[in-house]
């Protein structure tokens, strides 16, 4: 039994799996009077129908996203991994919100990184970190793009609006979790304790200041 | 300190840490009974880590764990010291972030009766040390060089703040004004300012104890926090403190932060009200309780 985290945006879940099967999921909206995320872990591992000696590894999403989500998730990952001698792995936040298209995973993510800014992610490149105003000339012509919060991208840029995967197009944020689980356990390295980290993405301006400094 | 800094240093670190602090303790995990975990206050970043990894651990291991508060940690961090340690006691925690004057009551509680109206005992420290021209942390830079100053070349105003509260800009202030009225300063000039301008801090900090201690005697008093290592302190602490009650300094390396303090206010909380019932989020705005 395995066991998968994202806490690191505003639609977060947990999702427990044995191989390739989903055994029990839970979906849900940040919200600042939620209980403890470790009250969701126990009650979504006891659906599933095991407890914590049944754990034979942890995947939790690493980011770009919520500083106080990442910081949730990476740590209770961190801690079931040490407790139970289990191998920890980490998943690129943006790379399972596009596996929340239906179908093939969508190609574009977006992430809202406030102040106007957004975190960005194309197939095959490292998440940025772009100010709205320059995401028209960073998106790719024809793109899937799929956004969190939905919908947003029609206040970025309008014009673009019909670019953004529709709702029904969308699968809870545990589908896609799962799938990104499977590939991950399958394909990556686990990490070492020291090697745990949220991935931070500098703002675009400072990664430029740091570009031209030689 | 930078919090996404802090706060990424801790991801990294905090197994790692308690890896190496199982090995040289030589305890598996079969042996431990329960884990406890600061929950507050401090930077929130920090907390998470600890507070999420530290449940972790322990609902990963089927064990209790019971959360505490670092201030109050502080306090108890003289069970250290003196096994037989309970209240009531009347605490001082003084630090970089806090100059708290609390009393640890009978029923387990812990009341603040006194605190600082501007900077914390250690930022006083700081600031005098910078105008001093000396290195941070300025606490250690004074008492190091306070050793050859004397402590009555400069009678530096005491803080009047009311009640058992603590002020210290006032000090700061005087300390600038007498470094700006001389041209140059000597060594021993330099040392005689740091030895007074000390004198004046742990008066103040005495006073208020000494005020307390009158109004309603404790038959202990426990100093804790960075700046109860500051050496001129402990010795007046013990001059004027020592003979109405017990003093209980823990070592100075259980003075500033540390986990066996957090192990200590376990022990202590443990016992008056057992581990925590359910999870339990970061606070960081959580006081003594
Ligand atoms: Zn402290």
């Amino acid at each position: 039994m395995r066991l998968a985290i994202d806490t690191s945006g505003v639609d977060q879940a947990l999702v427990v799996l044995d191989g390739r099967r989903q055994l029990a999921a839970d979906d849900w909206v940040r919200d600042r009077a939620d209980p403890p995320v470790l009250v969701r872990l126990d009650a979504v591992v006891k659906r599933a129908g095991g407890k914590p000696d049944d754990l034979e590894g942890v995947v939790a999403a690493r980011g770009p996203g919520s500083f106080t989500g990442l910081r949730v998730g990476l740590s209770l990952a961190a801690g079931l991994a040490y407790a139970r001698h289990i191998p920890l792995y980490v998943a690129d936040s943006l790379a399972i919100l596009a596996r929340r298209a239906t179908g093939d995973p969508a190609s574009v993510a977006l992430r809202d990184a406030g102040r106007r800014e957004v975190y960005a992610w194309r197939e095959g490149e490292p998440a940025r970190r772009l100010p709205v105003d320059e995401l028209a000339g960073w998106l790719p012509a024809a793109a899937r793009v799929i956004v969190e919060p939905a919908g947003r991208l029609a206040s970025w840029i309008p014009g673009l609006a019909h670019l953004e995967l529709p709702a029904g197009e969308r699968r809870p944020l545990s589908a896609a979790l799962l799938d990104s689980a499977i590939w991950t356990f399958d394909s990556q390295k686990p990490l070492r304790y020291d090697e745990v980290q949220a991935l931070y993405v500098q703002p675009a301006a400072a990664e430029e200041r740091r570009r031209k400094t030689p | 300190m930078v919090p996404e800094i802090a706060a990424r240093a801790h991801l990294q670190t905090l197994v790692p840490v308690i890896e190496r602090a199982m090995e040289n303790a030589g305890t598996r995990w079969e042996q431990v009974d329960g884990v406890a975990v600061t929950r507050g206050p401090g930077l929130v970043g920090c907390l998470l880590v600890g507070v999420n990894l530290g449940q972790a651990i322990a609902w990963a291991r089927k064990l209790p764990v019971i959360g505490v508060s670092h201030l109050a940690a502080h306090v108890f961090a003289g069970l250290l010291e003196e096994p037989d340690l309970h209240p009531p006691v009347l605490g001082l925690v003084v630090s970089g972030g806090h100059s708290d004057l609390v009393r640890w009551q009978q029923d387990g509680g812990i009341a603040v009766i006194g605190r600082t109206l501007d900077d914390a005992a250690g930022e006083a420290f700081d600031k005098g040390a910078r105008v001093l021209g000396l290195p941070f942390p300025g606490g250690p830079a004074i008492d190091a060089l306070a050793a050859t100053g004397d402590p009555r070349a400069v009678r530096f105003p005491r803080p009047r703040a009311p009640g058992l509260d603590f002020s210290f800009s006032g000090v700061k202030t005087a300390l600038l004004y007498e470094v700006r009225k001389r041209r140059s300063i000597s060594d021993q000039a330099r040392a005689d300012l740091a030895a007074s301008y000390q004198e004046a801090i742990v008066d103040a900090l005495l006073q208020r104890v000494e005020a307390a201690q009158a109004a309603d005697p404790a038959p202990t008093i426990v100093l804790g926090g960075g700046v109860a290592r500051n050496r001129r302190l402990r010795e007046a602490a013990g001059a004027r403190l020592g003979k109405a009650a017990r003093l209980v300094i823990p070592a100075p390396e259980l003075c500033t932060d540390n986990a066996a303090m957090i192990g200590a206010a376990a022990l202590i909380e443990w016992d008056r009200r057992g581990p925590d019932p359910a999870p339990f989020d970061a606070d960081p705005s959580l006081g003594f309780a």
